[in-house]
């Protein structure tokens, strides 16, 4: 952990007209005591997702909670749920596919990212940058129903879902979401910040049509601001949960998210706690790798996505 | 206009989806909230009949809203509050460490509410749990966190915090991030303290970020389902129901009618309370002072 | 058709004489040793052993069960199946092994929690419906107004006989049957006979009487630390029972047969919660919410001697309790306690119907199927050896006898306690449309009673009213 400590540039700017005097000295400590106390609580519900399982299910739900099992930890709670270790006693575990649901979970949020930053950077492109009639009333509307709560539509969203046929796939979650009010005011304020217009310009002279501007042009210099998009809609989907409750109801279709709401109680003669925190840590570990890998975008992107706005 | 049609073409995705999935359910769930209707069966006119029910003899509206509406005192002070506090103590000069400080908060950020809910269920369990056995240590007695409604509140707004804080912080600290140092400076060149420094220069600069978060998060609220389900499921006896619950409740005892009209209902509440913060708070919207860029 | 010359009588002689056998086959030391294992496997095995056993010891029966298993063995049955209910559930063991006895068929269990909500959703949608669904004895009389079942009356009438009587008014509304009758449920008092004895008397007097059992739960708790009935502070699930046991054994109800006036807030009502809170007010119940880990850690760690139950439980409870420091074996039940001027020592949580929707592909399908699960004697003991009580006669009168029960004490006659409960139940009992509103709205209207912030009277009364009201609401939503 230590390792990811780093200094901000911006601290090598000192400002040394007052002195670093032993007040502030003692502010600083007792800053670092009270961060460092919160950032243990923060990490510690992670830490009993990732001991709970492995631990042993007797061990969970002791009068003593234990920080780490007794007895080493196990990774019984793994090879059930994969199915290497047979399970005995346990006969629905044979039809809980813990890998299968979240390849649905990262099917349906893959497909449903590239669909959305395509059409989302296609109109945030003709937002940012060009001109035309009712352009900023047009946007003006897509900005309102942002403000539309999700409750008036709920019923009959669904009853559309379902008389569209589109009950148990994924489509409800790939096509109304595909061009978003939030990701279209998102990558035009991208756009307008990262392309200058002249290049846009000196394209048009060039004879490219608005598509190749689009694909060749702007989509190129636009990955950064497309892979915080793209992230954010990400995890949005990836984790979705009351919508593909009622849609996905069958067992083959059913994501990850549904798939271990449902396991809690799936199993009521005896609730396996270690089970479910082993299907949680799988759940949660590609969310994981993602912010890992695209950590500073996604945090650049949301701390300038609302300032900018 | 047809010298533009490419333009056009390119923005169209999103207004033929709003008219499908936006505008149509819409104006679907107006006609059903007038009506009677079951699956399978004809939709019946009955006027008002459905607000009616709801807004002069549906209890559990007014419990709903009064629960809503506590929850969100709970939460919107102390969650934007403490995100506040908390990217301000970031934002320190000298502080070694930011962005790991930074990076642990936002981590939540990646789970889901339902994993979530699992995990606290756990850690917040009245006999079993964690919280109990530290708060053991320091003498407090066992707390029943999921099964009194207080408790039960406060485990709801803790499990928000924790996976919103970090968002909330990082939207701050961009807001901060984005202040003039030599404002600071001006400042301590002035004799200010820190306190002084934070309500005069840094509360001012910051306003309109709040406001927007403010709304946002009022907005998200209203339709809080998912962690109070997972969590308590409304209980105990009832007092942790919320807005949407209640409408999915609706929905599925059968009272399609009535579930649209709650909708409309929700959306009334939040437009009102959103014009009421807006109001109180209109002068949010300008910065005092001057922004970096 | 499905169902081959099916003479009753015949039934019944077979029925007689498998409880003959049974008897007999009690007397024999060491004769029937029926491994009961949760795999569905071994419970195919099981009938079959059973099946076996009985054979051996008395022949005669040979022919009669010979008879009983060609008439089980439908026509070749094809096509695909899809039931939904709560998770672990009887019905996919039976569904297992009717899939083992009809390979042309696919049968799918989907258990989970909220499986009603997705039943609603599914409706809205108008596809994605399962084709059966284990509804709760209020849902299939909402099911049945709203019509959306499936009409078995054909089927069911063919058993009327052999059903428990006020298991099949709960599938019919104005004359039809819409659903096939599922679990009775003949709830008993449970106790823990290692904790009883550790507090001084291992025997519970079986006429005790509902004071003398709060004395008694009080002294357990002071003696052993062990609750010796279930009351969560969410007043949900098990906790609730402290009402309803007095409720139906004082000859209370919900609404009257009609369904339309509602009764709850009666005297019956008033003096069901005053014995509630009287168990409330004692602090002697154990509080841990229903099926949650602390739940079962609780039964684990001997902190639960006793309770009222109804006989699904033991099906949970089994997993859970595999060892004789856990309670396995030790468990004994017994009618509930008697309250003063109390018509039944019983009462009825839970049980539920296996209701099939109008829109099934296959109607035969599901019909053969439901005919299998609760009117076939080997259907009958898949379920029954699950831990539920299949309402079918000729099992609960001989085979049921033989179901093994690894919670109660080896020689205890629990399954003649579950009968003798069962001779109990009243059949003016009526878990209509607003039974559901009752259970919806408990916890919310009880607290404030057995919390003692509200008359009981006056509590009684305002959730009367609530009652009145979402029904009429009900009741009219579903014209």
């Amino acid at each position: 952990m230590a390792t990811t400590i780093s200094v901000q540039p911006k601290t090598k700017q000192l400002v040394t007209r007052k002195s670093w005097n032993i007040r502030r000295r003692l502010g600083y400590i007792l800053l670092y005591i009270f961060l460092i106390l919160l950032s243990v609580g923060f990490f510690f519900p992670f830490y009993q997702m990732a001991i709970g399982s492995l631990m042993p299910k007797e061990e969970l739900f002791k009068l003593y909670p234990q920080l780490w099992p007794p007895g080493g930890p196990t990774l019984r709670a793994y090879l059930l749920l994969l199915h290497i270790e047979p399970p005995t006693n346990m006969a629905y575990l044979a039809n809980f596919h813990i890998l299968r649901y979240v390849g649905n979970s990262l099917l349906m949020a893959t497909v449903a990212v590239l669909i959305q930053v395509f059409f989302n950077t296609m109109a945030g492109y003709v937002f940012a940058k060009r001109s035309f009639p009712f352009k900023n009333q047009l946007f003006s509307m897509i900005l309102v129903t942002l403000l539309l709560p999700t409750a008036i539509n709920f019923v009959p969203f669904f009853i559309l879902i379902g008389r569209l046929g589109w009950m148990n796939t994924y489509l409800p979650f790939w096509i109304p979401g595909a061009a978003t009010a939030f990701g279209i005011f998102l990558m035009r304020q991208f756009i307008v910040a990262t392309i200058p217009d002249e290049i846009i310009d000196s394209a048009t002279i060039d004879g490219a049509s608005q598509f190749q501007i689009l694909t060749r042009l702007v989509m190129p210099i636009m990955t950064g601001g497309m892979v915080v998009l793209a992230i954010l809609s990400f995890v949005g989907v990836y984790n979705e949960f009351v919508m593909s409750s009622l849609i996905l109801t069958n067992p083959d279709t059913r994501t990850v998210q549904v798939a271990l709401a449902n396991f809690l109680k799936s199993n009521i003669r005896a609730p396996n706690y270690d089970l479910l925190f082993a299907g949680s840590v799988m759940a949660t570990i590609p969310l994981l790798v993602v912010f890992f890998v695209f950590q500073r975008q996604i945090m650049e992107g949301v701390m300038s996505g609302a300032i900018k706005g | 206009m047809w010298r533009h049609r490419v333009d056009y073409l390119f923005i169209s995705p999103f207004f033929i989806l709003f008219l499908i999935f936006g505008l149509y359910p819409l104006l679907f769930g107006i006609q059903l909230s007038f009506s009677r209707w079951q699956p399978g069966k004809d939709m019946v006119f009955i006027g008002l009949d459905n607000y009616k029910t709801l807004l002069l003899t549906d209890p559990e509206l007014k419990q709903a809203l009064l629960n809503t509406i506590v929850m969100l005192l709970w939460i919107l002070p102390t969650g934007l509050g403490g995100a506040l506090v908390l990217a301000v103590m970031l934002n320190a000069r000298k502080l070694v460490g930011r962005s790991f400080f930074r990076t642990l908060f936002f981590l939540p950020f990646v789970t889901s509410q339902v994993i979530v809910s699992f995990v606290f269920q756990s850690l917040l369990d009245k006999d079993y749990g964690w919280v109990n056995l530290l708060m053991g240590l320091v003498g407090i007695p066992p707390i029943p966190w999921l099964t009194q409604t207080f408790w039960a509140q406060i485990s709801i707004t803790l499990l928000l915090h924790w996976m919103g804080m970090g968002t909330n912080i990082l939207i701050f600290l961009g807001a901060l991030q984005a202040i003039d140092r030599e404002l600071y400076e001006a400042a301590e060149i002035d004799g200010a303290t820190a306190t002084q420094q934070f309500f005069n220069v840094t509360f001012p600069m910051i306003r309109p970020v709040m406001l927007f978060m403010i709304i946002t998060a009022t907005i998200g609220l209203m339709n809080l389902y998912a962690p109070v389900v997972l969590l308590t499921n409304g209980g105990p006896g009832g007092t942790t129901l919320t807005l949407f619950m209640r409408m999915i409740q609706l929905m599925t005892s059968i009272r399609y009618g009535e579930g649209a009209g709650f909708g409309f209902i929700i959306g009334g509440i939040i437009l009102l309370i959103t014009l009421v913060q807006m109001k109180f708070l209109s002068s949010w919207w300008t910065v005092e002072g001057k922004l970096k860029q | 058709m499905i169902h081959k010359s099916f003479n009753r009588r015949k039934f019944l002689k077979a029925a007689f004489l498998g409880t003959a056998a049974t008897a007999l086959a009690a007397c024999a030391p060491q004769t029937v040793t029926v491994e009961v294992t949760r795999q569905v496997e071994k419970q195919v095995e099981v009938t079959k052993e059973v099946v076996k056993e009985v054979e051996k010891n008395v022949e005669v029966t040979k022919e009669v069960i010979k008879e009983v298993a060609v008439t089980a063995v439908p026509v070749e049955l094809k096509g695909e199946l899809t039931v939904w209910g709560h998770a672990d559930h009887p019905l996919d063991n039976a569904g297992q092994a009717f899939m083992a006895k009809n390979p042309g068929v696919k049968f799918t269990f989907v258990g989970e929690d909220g499986w009603d909500k997705k039943v609603e959703a599914a409706l809205a949608a108008g596809s994605g419906l399962p084709d059966m669904v284990w509804y709760e004895a209020d849902a299939t009389q909402v099911a049945a107004r709203r019509g959306i079942l499936l009409d078995v009356t054909e089927m069911v009438k063919k058993h009327e006989s052999e059903l428990v009587p006020s298991k099949l008014a709960e599938a019919r509304y104005q004359g039809k049957y819409y659903g096939m009758p599922g679990d009775i449920t003949p709830n008993n008092y449970w106790y823990r006979t290692d904790i009883t004895e550790k507090a001084g008397a291992k025997d519970i007097n079986p006429d005790i009487k509902y004071d003398e059992f709060l004395q008694l739960s009080k002294d357990v708790k002071a003696k052993t630390g062990a609750s010796m009935y279930v009351m969560n502070s969410n007043f949900t699930g098990q906790g609730i029972l402290p009402f309803l046991v007095p409720h139906y054994s004082l000859g209370g109800n919900v609404s009257d047969e009609s369904g339309e006036n509602i009764v709850i807030d009666n005297e019956i009502g008033q003096q069901a919660m005053n014995y509630a809170k009287q168990a409330w007010d004692l602090k002697a119940g154990l509080d841990a919410d229903w099926f949650s880990p602390p739940y079962w850690g609780a039964i684990k760690e001997g902190k639960l001697g006793g309770t009222w139950s109804p006989p699904w439980m033991r099906g949970f409870f089994e997993t859970e309790v595999t060892s004789p420091e856990r309670g396995q074996g030790k468990w004994r039940n017994m009618l509930v306690p008697a309250y003063p001027g109390g018509k039944a020592r019983c009462n009825v949580w839970g049980g539920a119907t296996l209701c099939g929707f109008k829109t099934v592909k296959d109607p035969a399908l599901v019909m053969a199927y439901m005919e299998y699960t609760f009117a076939s004697i080997e259907g009958a003991t898949v379920t029954g050896n699950w831990g539920i009580i299949p309402p079918y006669l000729p099992w609960l009168k001989g085979y049921f006898k033989l179901t093994k029960a690894s919670l109660f004490e080896p020689t205890w006659d629990w399954t003649g306690q579950i009968v003798k409960a069962l001779d109990q139940m009243r059949t003016d009992f009526y878990r209509l449309p607003a039974y559901g509103v009752m259970m919806g709205s408990l916890d919310k209207f009880g607290l404030p009673m057995l919390k003692g912030e509200k008359p009981i009277k006056d509590g009684m009364q305002e959730w009367g009213d609530y009652i009145r009201a979402e029904n009429k609401k009900l009741l009219e939503a579903i014209k």
